[in-house]
């Protein structure tokens, strides 16, 4: 499997083409993200679309879903995955294009293939590539990071087979806590029925971790969650908690799980 | 002089006592300048009413450009310590879709030299106010800000844009 940064194309009337990445890899695949950032007027997009160099006879080429309309200066990311029978197909990624539209090379694209047949093993390497790889990455609360792009697809498709490996990792505090607490951040906020029990026992574990940012974001995950089930456990976190501003912070968490008035009133 | 308000990207940066055994008083802990100041050296907060009276509106408009419904965490303090600090302040449009919030409240500081940045993240740091959104909470903002037209729907990341149009279906 080849990961390379995507190449420009620009020529003439063409919509612009982001190579997103090239793959040796059959059946179900995550490819990618193209960050794309709008330089030049609105415009409604059209031609948004993967296309498969080599024809599948089986399947169509997979769709990445558009934004509605973009707007000048608007920002976003786009997942794309593919579906083919075939080994060997390049990915590329259509864009629009109009007077005065100019876009930015996605610098974070790249090959990623995570099939349903992948062993366990295979699975636990990439995604401990992913969190180990965001070590030097800064995270902001509220914008995407290479551990958002990547972690939450994987979940979404393989949350069976991951869920143990989170729990050894995460909440075994292997990594660096910043990357753990990205990670908790999104598995928080993240919208998929089928993880949300393992996912809120894994933030509820995480309450006890001893870095302060791996307790502080597992608070704000479950608060993202907004299930009352995690209240003993939050309980148990706030008479345990030696640091004042993070207790009262989950005490406003426990307020919201129990229904009660907690955060400030707007 | 009204309050200002700073966003912060990660509030674990700025918890006092997790440093409190080596930190200086009046100091303030070394990533909390992440914090203030972007790649570019630009420092950019937001006016806040004494009464706070359009705090939910700055909360929205900076909600409103980010990419998923995250937590807000920010620090209110007075902005007299701007000059204090020896820098001063700009009005200059945000990038927020709330125009309006935008052109009212949003300022650059002007002049910030390392030190000047250095001085007036301590006074954030020991005499402001630092306060959370939940994540719940900044829907329901953006939720009201769109059905006050202080943001159209449109003008919201992808992300976000969903997570309102499912809660709003929800509520419905």
């Amino acid at each position: 499997m080849n990961a390379g940064r995507p190449q420009l194309a620009s020529q003439g009337r063409k919509p612009q083409e982001f190579r997103v990445g090239d793959s040796d890899t059959a059946w179900e695949c995550f490819v990618g993200s193209v960050r794309w950032t709008l330089k030049g007027d609105t415009l409604s997009p059209k031609f948004w679309f993967v296309q498969q160099a080599a024809p599948d006879p089986l399947h169509e080429s997979g769709e990445a879903k558009p934004p509605d309309q973009l707007a000048q200066g608007q920002q976003g990311t786009i997942q794309l995955q593919v579906y083919s029978e075939l080994p060997g197909f390049d990915v590329w990624l259509n864009a629009p294009r109009g007077p005065g539209v100019s876009w930015e090379a996605p610098a974070e694209a790249g090959t990623r293939g995570v099939q349903p047949d992948r062993s366990q093993e295979e699975l636990e390497q990439y995604v401990r590539g992913v969190l180990e790889a965001a070590r030097e990455e800064y995270f902001a609360d509220g914008m995407e990071s290479s551990v958002s792009r990547e972690l939450v697809p994987v979940v979404e498709r393989h949350h069976k087979q991951i869920a143990e490996f989170l729990f050894y990792w995460l909440a075994g505090e292997k990594g660096d806590p910043e990357v753990t607490a990205e990670a908790l951040h999104w598995l928080g906020l993240m919208d998929h029925a089928p993880s949300r029990h393992w996912r809120r026992r894994l933030l509820e574990r995480c309450l006890e971790a001893s870095s302060l940012t791996v307790r502080d974001a597992a608070g704000i995950g479950l608060a993202a969650m907004d299930d009352p089930q995690a209240v003993p456990s939050v309980n148990a976190a706030i008479e345990r908690e030696s640091c004042a501003e993070l207790r009262q912070l989950l005490e406003r968490v426990l307020a919201q799980l129990e229904g009660r008035p907690g955060w400030r009133c707007f | 002089m009204a309050l200002l308000l700073r966003k912060l990207d990660r509030r674990s940066r700025w918890m006092a006592e997790a440093i409190a055994t080596w930190l200086p008083h009046g100091d303030a802990p070394a990533p909390a300048l992440h914090d203030f100041i972007d790649e570019q050296g630009k420092v950019s907060v937001w006016a806040v009413a004494e009464d706070q009276s359009n705090l939910p509106r700055v909360v929205a408009a900076i909600a409103a450009t980010r990419e998923s419904a995250d937590v807000f965490d920010f620090v209110l303090f007075d902005g007299q310590a701007v000059s204090t600090a020896g820098a001063r302040l700009e009005a200059a449009p945000g990038n927020s879709p709330d125009r309006v919030a935008d052109q009212e409240w949003h300022r650059n500081l002007a002049n910030v030299s390392a030190q000047r940045a250095a001085r007036l993240v301590c006074a954030a740091f020991v005499n402001g106010e630092r306060d959370r959104t939940s994540p719940k909470q900044i829907v329901e903002l953006l939720l009201e800000a769109v059905n006050r037209r202080w943001l159209k729907l449109d003008d919201l990341k992808a992300g976000v844009k969903e997570k309102l149009q499912r809660t709003a279906a929800e509520k419905a």
